[in-house]
């Protein structure tokens, strides 16, 4: 097996465990806080919602603005 | 005679025009050049917009949201570090063909203009969903 199929089957382990587990607190809840609890919680707190904000913001500019170069 | 007392939820047209913009700008946002003017400002407006939307007043007396579960907290605290702590070691090593990092798998989807239209549609989703007030 590649390195390189090591690598993407290691994002794929961690994307399923997020699938699965958001999939389980959705239908288990309330009993477990989902992803979204999750989330609105911080945005109660007002230094964690600019932290949520520059996360978002962030994501969107690295993403779309500058590309995979905005660290080289 | 019985009365139906549960009436399915309804989508009204705001609902719809504001999707439909959304996805029209979205479209139009990812058919421009990373690295350019255009582009910035493409982003730039919606993260001013969410900026803008959380310095409005919140929800309005009486309607403090109910107490949540942390159960659970500790299993996705574990899935973001998992997540970051791959993140680090990809982008730590070389060559980046063998560890891909997050940004250069969203690369080879955004490389066509579907791909990268679908990618900034969800990022814009996703802002709307935490920032709307």
């Amino acid at each position: 097996m590649s390195t390189s199929a090591v690598s993407y089957a290691i994002y794929a382990v961690i994307a399923a465990s997020w699938v699965a587990w958001g999939v389980f607190t959705q239908v288990e809840r309330p009993r477990y806080a989902t992803l979204g609890s999750i989330v609105r919680g911080m945005m109660r707190h007002p230094l964690m919602r600019w932290a949520v904000w520059a996360s978002w913001a962030f994501v969107g500019w690295h993403l779309f603005v500058r590309g995979r170069g905005a660290f080289k | 005679m019985v009365e139906a007392t549960h009436r399915a939820p309804r989508v009204s047209w705001r609902a719809v025009i504001v999707v439909a913009a959304a996805l029209v700008y979205a479209w139009i946002a990812s058919g421009l050049r990373p690295f350019t003017h255009p582009e910035a400002v493409a982003v730039g407006i919606p993260i001013i917009a969410a900026g803008v939307a959380m310095l409005l007043p919140g929800r309005r007396p009486g309607q403090a949201a109910a107490p949540e579960s942390r159960r659970g907290v500790l299993v996705w605290r574990g899935l973001l570090a998992a997540f970051l702590i791959w993140e680090l070691i990809s982008y730590r090593s070389s060559p980046r063909e063998d560890f891909p990092t997050f940004s250069s798998i969203t690369d080879s989807i955004m490389s066509t203009h579907p791909g990268r239209f679908a990618l900034f549609a969800l990022w814009l989703a996703i802002g709307y969903g935490i920032f709307r007030r």
